[in-house]
């Protein structure tokens, strides 16, 4: 009890924890040494100690969480797991972000703070050319998908059985679950072989046929949910089916028709793979066009318009989740 | 009077409400652009319209014939309308009628014009009022979609078998000769070895280990943030969505940025650190593209899997650790087994697009040919082999299918 007391003294505990990341990250950069000098004696016992550095400082790291903080093994697994990830996820993006107001024109060394590149940006006349297809392909492929989606997906949830059901509802699949690519190849022969050129009309074809079926999954989903007895109340109440369905139905189904609509906006936004080989030479989006200056060589400008675009994913999203909340 | 009755000319049609709206709603609309087409064929003179292409091909006739044609089906059309309003049972066969004619006339108007978008509505148009007319609700309301996805997704698959079946010719067209030889050459030895069902091996084996990786990681992922409170919660569900959303192509690009010769890594080694002298090959490695896959497709695995963790009764776990389960036990015989919708989902999700990729080899890749994605690129837009990239295309369509009907049988029901 007394030597209990004795090593449970939290002060003593931080500061194992503190020398246990000291170690960690010198292993770690001990292994990164290894990895670019590997082979040499040096790079070799650097990446040994290394290795050593970071298992023993896990270990002394997680026990002291573990009397300070009282979470178990596993639960610190998960939670260094968790954050790691994270960290994974975002450091690329957040890395391209702060690249985007560098004001060096090659390479990564930073040599000062600029906007330049969103300047050079916004006088760029094909870029604005590539974000006026974009929106217009996302605007109309969204109000066609909506609504072909919805009734379709009203068709198959309403009516349990009905000749042609099953067939339909595996096609109405099939979009989602085939590599995009291959109906990227299928559309262009298609168009190739019956003589339609290609052009904005040909991507927003392309669109539609498959935000139809993303949109048709996200109303479904919420028509499966949606409770039968209000629409049989209205009924009994006298409402013809039309009514019942303005009225009751479709608020209720509003919801899952924005939520649709919106990640039929951003799919088609999104979209490089199927519009690359879909889209003509006067009529390219802005992934297509983001892909074509990446080719080109890396340039500031394209990390000004990727952080753009991550903004205008975000703030899609954001939107999309406070819509949902209100309900 | 006797004729009529005999006749059943005068009988009723009995049909419910909506279906008479609707099919009011589809008449109202053909009449509306049949008077708009007579309108602007007897105004181009004065108005100067822009010529649809509908207009465009018609003003190849005798402009007496459209007039005829636009006259001919607004008075049909009127009269149809007209009927089905009293809910006259001839009125529904005629609109049958008339709906089947115009969908010939679409189609006398592709063959002869080949003009897609306008004989595509046309038809369109005919066949939803052939469907309300049935009368047939969950058709007319499946339509649009069968419609389109029939025209634009289904037929572009059987035209790409088709044309699989087909050779090249030298300066590149296709001659149908319908041979097997693409997919003898596609599962035959190029120069002594396998070469593309290497590639197609090789793409395969990339996506199941990362499929495998994504579950490893992102499991434990899901996990946690379905235990966090509700407001943390919401907050990394935000953070884990965020990706989700984000274009494809700028999260590969933002790794050529870290990994590149003169990248983020390769300065920092060089010019902060000095540890080395030469940049460190880090990009256009297979090792990058399978970095890339894993960055680009985590998340796809996380959500479905939060979604069912969220779900499941963690009472049912108290329970079972209650009963004197240690923690293997109730992961193996409770969670997984309540988890596994969202386990198959996650993975079709990451495994079908990782197989296809096409991005991420191309960018991280370099301009070697590492994936099948690569290879169905270079067949359509660089050597211009179609019949073969069909033939490629195929299989893979094939097999993604094959998967995923093995994935639906041995795991959850609904994706």
């Amino acid at each position: 009890m007394t030597t209990g007391v004795m090593t449970r003294r939290p002060s003593w505990y931080w500061m194992v924890l503190g020398f246990s990341i000291f170690l960690v990250l010198g292993g770690l950069m001990g292994l990164m040494f290894a990895i670019v000098q590997w082979g040499t004696p040096a790079g070799m016992t650097t990446g040994a100690l290394g290795l050593i550095a970071v298992a023993l400082g896990t270990y002394q790291g997680m026990r002291a969480v573990k009397i300070l903080t009282g979470l178990s093994w596993g639960e610190q697994v998960l939670q260094v797991n968790a954050y790691l990830l994270l960290a994974f996820l975002y450091l690329p993006i957040i890395i391209l972000l702060i690249y985007s107001f560098n004001a060096s024109k090659r390479g990564a060394v930073w040599t000062g703070f600029t906007f330049h590149w969103y300047k050079v940006l916004f006088h760029d006349r094909a870029i604005g050319q590539a974000v006026q297809i974009t929106l217009w392909v996302g605007f109309w492929s969204t109000v066609i998908s909506t609504a072909f989606g919805t009734l379709a997906a009203l068709a198959l949830e309403r009516f349990p059985r009905f000749r042609g059901r099953l067939p339909f509802d595996a096609v109405l699949y099939l979009p989602i679950i085939i590599p995009d690519i291959v109906m990227a190849i299928s559309t262009l022969l298609f168009f190739v072989v019956l003589g339609m050129p290609l052009s904005r009309y040909t991507i927003l074809i392309a669109h539609v046929a498959f935000n139809i079926s993303y949109v048709a999954v996200v109303v479904r989903a919420r028509l499966a949910d949606m409770d039968a007895t209000l629409e049989e109340a209205a009924m009994d109440l006298g409402a013809d089916e039309w009514r019942t369905f303005r009225f009751i139905t479709l608020p209720l189904l509003m919801p899952g028709i924005i939520a649709g609509a919106l990640m039929a906006f951003t799919l088609s936004l999104d979209d490089f793979v199927i519009t690359f080989f879909v889209s003509g030479p006067g009529s390219t989006t802005l992934p297509v066009r983001v892909y074509s200056m990446i080719r080109l060589g890396v340039t500031p400008e394209v990390n000004a318009i990727s952080a753009l675009m991550l903004l205008g994913s975000v703030s899609l999203l954001l939107i999309s989740l406070a819509l949902q909340k209100r309900e | 009077m006797l004729m009529a009755s005999r006749l059943k000319l005068r009988s009723e049609w009995h049909v419910s409400n909506i279906v008479l709206q609707s099919t009011t709603a589809l008449f109202s609309l053909s009449l509306f652009i049949w008077a708009g087409l007579l309108f602007r064929w007897m105004t181009f003179g004065f108005f100067r319209w822009h010529p649809w292409p509908l207009e465009r091909h018609l003003d190849r006739l005798p402009p007496v014939i459209p007039l005829l044609l636009y006259v001919g089906f607004l008075l049909l059309d009127g009269v149809i309308l007209w009927g089905v309003r009293r809910r006259v049972a001839w009125a529904r066969l005629a609109g049958l009628a008339r709906s089947l004619l115009l969908v010939a006339l679409g189609l006398g108007y592709y063959a002869w014009s080949r003009d897609i978008v306008t004989s595509f509505f046309i038809i369109g148009l005919a066949g939803a009022q052939a469907a309300i007319l049935w009368p047939s609700p969950p058709w007319a309301l499946s339509w649009p979609a069968a419609y389109w996805l029939g025209l634009y997704f289904m037929l572009p698959l059987v035209i790409m078998f088709i044309v699989s079946l087909g050779e090249r010719t030298s300066v590149g067209t296709v001659v149908y000769t319908f041979t097997l030889k693409n997919y003898a050459r596609f599962f035959g030895k190029i120069g002594g070895r396998y070469l593309y069902l290497l590639i197609l091996w090789r793409s395969l084996w990339l996506a199941t280990v990362n499929t495998l990786l994504c579950l490893i990681f992102g499991y434990p992922l899901a996990l946690w943030i379905a235990r966090q409170p509700e407001r943390r919660r919401n907050l990394f569900l935000l953070l884990v969505m965020i990706p989700f959303w984000t274009n494809f192509l700028v999260r590969t690009y933002a790794w050529m940025v870290i990994l590149r010769d003169t990248g983020v890594i390769n300065t920092v080694l060089i010019d902060v650190l000095g540890w080395a002298e030469r940049p460190l090959r880090l990009l256009y490695t297979p090792g990058a593209v399978f970095l890339g896959l894993f960055y680009g497709y985590l998340p796809f695995m996380v959500l479905p899997l939060y979604t069912s963790l969220e779900r499941l009764d963690w009472s049912l776990i108290e329970a079972a650790q209650d009963l004197g389960a240690n923690m293997r036990r109730v992961f193996q015989e409770v969670m997984l087994p309540l988890t596994t919708p969202g386990i198959v989902a996650g993975s079709i999700l990451v495994f079908i697009p990782s197989v296809g990729a096409y991005v991420t080899p191309d960018l991280l890749g370099g301009a070697r040919v590492i994936m099948v994605g690569n290879l169905l690129q270079q067949q359509f837009l660089v050597v211009r082999d179609w019949p073969f990239g069909a033939a490629v295309g195929f299989i893979l369509m094939i097999l993604m299918l094959a998967a995923t009907l093995l994935y639906f049988r041995t795991g959850g029901r609904t994706l």
